[in-house]
């Protein structure tokens, strides 16, 4: 119990400096984004704390949007995937057999594929933008989501409550909103959080790629990409988008693992 | 106090179960099993009565040198002059097996499910064999887990030896299970609730079962029920156990006509209504 | 001759392609009278109890309930039987919600029901269940694993005894509990029914049933192999199987 508060502490703090640099990137930036009067790859120095990118552009500036839009996809993905594989998996659960098993069957390919080649499908088809890697994340997220939920939801409708709840009257949206959802709540929550961070990951993956959006709106994953060219003269460029994406996702997981104990009645007050 | 005369006996002797002052503590330090003792010399049974959260299963694994890791025995367990109480598990391991055997609740968790009940059988047999320096052929070990399954009244033991676990029923499980503890010959037979997850015809045919090969071995038993009527089927001595201290002992049938605690009372009192509702239906009232 | 609360004709059931699970069962439960279900695992016993409870419509045979026809799967027919016939299970630990406090479990039948639009009606009942089953109405805020078994089952009986039912379907009410507790579990049960509250309990103990239930219906394999009062049933068992059940009952020392 004590190592789990201080578990959940250090990845509220990790996360709370991502959050923190996103929510001050909306009032104040050292410089607009666009500016490129700083001379092309400046180490670090009084006026641009991070130096600059090969165009003369802030990098601290670029990195506080970056932090914006790792968010943005993080909490974006994760709302799509949540509600989207939340609503599957108890479809499945609640289903006759051969629907159970036909989207099962659909489910298990979904996953068989890997998150990025999803996402890069719905980019490609779509464009790149942030929005559609968000959704591209989300969709593929969402069919991880929706087998978890099915396997725990199938649980939880085994157990004597839900017929007792069922002779009791309660129809079915009663069963999934009193007893089936907050009873796979929990676990539920930590897999979002985990899959939070993973969908970050995603996303800086699809923008080393060239899938994400182009900068000066540009994610880590962007910035990254654009300073790999010049990783020997302007080392910083490379690094600094990497540690951030390390803090933001240990930070995710940290409060994932904090978070399994917290709000369970039946871990509160036992002797 | 008889308590105190039947461990006097009992440390005289050096064979047998000896338990002396057995103290079970959890991480908390609250004893689980507290002071606890008795003997069962070769070839005698005893039960021990307690509902859940008396300590009654914690002691069978006491015996056995199996206490969970978070858990601390203190006192004496002594198996045919053995100390098992702080001895180090490798020490043990001979000691399981020769001296004492197990039967569970539940067969189906105490079988490999993955693994046909021959070939958990066999395991034992090779194993006993080798102890008295015999090397056994195939055909010697798959003779001996027939005979085995035979003593445990397995009708068809050639099929249940090339069965699963889960191919088999309940009963048939159960009688595995105990095939399976006394492959290794031990003197001790410590049974824990050995027939609560069975139907009720099933549980006559296993408390039967157990009555008759614990005799015909010449076995002490230890058998641990919440049930008054099912441990009066195989023991006659009884040590009632509440919150991991004794309350009670002696033959049971002793204790049946005049309980020598409040609780003891309780308990046979509540057996006795559904027992005398089997004669006279009526509610109780 | 107002008519039985329950009536089975040749009630049967088979899942698809399979043999039946229950075939020819025929039985009534008379106000008044407690009926005990006794049988081993595969006797049909859950499956009965589904088709009494309506979570399952018969394939076969037909069930009234008052003298009318009871088909499950009609809605408005499911809502009133809800009312009519309530249900305790054998595992207390499975069958309250873990999450809910025990004012939210007993009240359940209440509020799927809408038996009660108050909030203080709802709480007024709650609060008479949980007394008329033993535990205090305090219980109400807290949550289940702060009870013991039988104190589970109680609050389990009082979730089935509060929207007042005629009929209580009882599962293995007691072999999930001690022996000191199984005994005052049957005690309550017992004075439910005498309160006018009908109980079948569908038990595999013969001795739980011999307290409780006036008459008696023998399971095997799916179909009835002896049916009577309880008395003479257990006094002068007919089927083979019967006497054999009877004989394997552990039996304490003879006074």
């Amino acid at each position: 119990m004590r190592r789990r508060s201080i578990t959940l502490a250090i990845g509220a703090v990790l996360v709370g400096i991502i959050l923190a640099t996103a929510v001050v990137s909306f009032f104040w930036l050292p410089y607009p984004p666009s500016d490129i009067g700083g001379g092309r790859l400046a180490p670090p120095s009084a006026a641009h704390l991070a130096g600059t990118d090969k165009l003369g552009r802030d990098l601290l500036t670029q990195l506080m949007i970056g932090a914006r839009i790792a968010l943005q996809v993080g909490a974006g993905s994760v709302a799509i995937g949540g509600v989207l594989g939340i609503a599957l998996g108890l479809a499945t659960a609640f289903a006759q057999r051969w629907l159970d098993d036909g989207l099962s069957a659909v489910l298990d390919v979904l996953i068989a594929f890997p998150t990025l080649l999803v996402a890069m499908l719905v980019v490609a088809a779509s464009g790149a933008s942030l929005g559609s890697a968000i959704l591209a994340i989300g969709l593929a997220m969402s069919a991880v989501v929706a087998r978890l939920t099915r396997i725990l939801a199938k649980r939880v409708l085994s157990l004597d409550y839900i017929t007792a709840a069922r002779v009791s009257g309660t129809r079915w949206p009663g069963l999934i909103l009193q007893h089936v959802l907050p009873n796979i709540w929990p676990t539920v929550v930590v897999n979002l959080a985990l899959q939070f961070g993973l969908a970050v990951l995603a996303e800086a993956s699809l923008s080393y790629l060239g899938l994400g959006s182009p900068p000066p709106n540009a994610s880590w994953g962007s910035i990254l990409q654009e300073a790999q060219g010049t990783v020997l003269v302007a080392p910083i460029g490379a690094v600094a988008p990497g540690v951030l994406l390390v803090v933001l996702v240990i930070g995710v997981n940290l409060v994932a693992d904090g978070l399994r104990d917290v709000g369970d009645p039946t871990r509160r007050g036992r002797a | 106090m008889s308590a105190t005369a039947a461990s006097a006996t009992a440390a005289t002797d050096p064979s047998g179960l000896v338990v002396t002052d057995l103290t079970i503590r959890g991480a908390s330090g609250v004893a689980l099993v507290d002071g606890l003792s008795f003997a069962i010399a070769p070839g005698r049974r005893l039960g021990i009565i307690g509902e859940s959260g008396s300590g009654k299963s914690l002691t069978a694994l006491a015996v056995l040198g199996l206490l969970p890791e978070a858990l601390v025995g203190t006192g004496s367990v002594r198996l045919s002059g053995h100390e098992v109480i702080g001895t180090a598990e490798r020490a043990l391991v001979p000691l399981r097996g020769s001296e004492v055997a197990i039967v569970f609740q539940e067969p189906l968790t105490s079988l490999d499910p993955l693994m046909r009940v021959g070939r958990q059988l066999a395991e034992p047999v090779r194993r006993t064999a080798a102890r008295s320096g015999q090397k056994l052929s195939r055909a010697e070990v798959l003779d001996r887990v027939r005979e085995a399954l035979v003593e445990v009244s397995l009708p068809d033991p050639d099929r249940i030896a090339s069965a699963y676990p889960h191919e088999i029923s309940g009963g048939q499980r159960q009688r595995v299970a105990i095939a399976l503890a006394l492959a290794s010959r031990p003197k001790l037979l410590i049974a824990d609730e050995p027939t609560t997850a069975l139907d009720v015809s099933v549980q006559a045919e296993i408390l039967a079962l157990l009555d008759r090969v614990v005799a015909d071995r010449g076995m002490a038993l230890l058998f641990i029920s919440h049930d008054l009527a099912v441990v009066s089927r195989v023991a006659d001595d009884v040590v009632v156990l509440r919150e991991g201290r004794v309350v009670d002992r002696g033959s049971l049938a002793v204790l049946i006509d005049a309980p020598g605690s409040d609780y003891t009372a309780e308990l046979v009192a509540g057996a006795r209504v559904l027992d005398d509702a089997l004669d006279a239906p009526g509610r109780p009232s | 001759m107002t008519a039985p609360l329950v009536q089975a004709t040749d009630l049967g059931f088979s899942y698809r392609g399979a043999a039946p699970a229950l075939a020819d069962v025929s039985f009534s439960v008379e106000a008044g009278r407690n009926l005990g279900i006794v049988g081993e695992s595969g006797a049909g016993k859950t499956t009965l109890l589904r088709l009494l409870l309506g979570l399952t419509r018969p394939t076969m045979g037909t069930l009234s309930t008052n003298g009318v026809p009871f088909d499950a799967g009609d809605r408005a027919a499911l809502r009133s039987h809800r009312t009519f016939a309530q249900a305790v299970f054998q595992d207390p630990y499975s069958s309250l919600d873990p999450r809910q406090n025990v004012g939210r479990i007993v009240s359940e039948p209440l509020r799927s029901l809408r038996l009660e639009s108050r909030a203080s009606g709802v709480h007024e009942r709650v609060a008479a269940a949980l007394t008329s089953v033993g535990l205090p109405a305090d219980a109400a805020t807290r949550f289940p694993h702060e009870f013991s078994g039988g104190q589970r089952q109680r609050i389990a009986i009082a979730r089935a005894i509060v929207a007042r039912p005629r009929l209580l379907i009882a599962d293995e009410p007691v072999s999930a509990l001690d022996l000191s507790t199984r005994v005052r579990i049957v005690d309550l049960l017992s004075s439910l029914s005498a309160d006018g509250l009908t109980v079948v309990v569908v038990s595999h103990d013969l001795g739980t049933v011999a307290a409780l239930c006036e008459e008696t219906l023998v399971l095997e394999k799916g179909r009835v192999v002896e049916q009577g009062p309880t008395a003479s049933l257990l006094a002068a068992p007919a089927h083979p199987y019967t006497q054999k059940l009877l004989a394997a009952v552990p039996r304490l020392p003879k006074r």
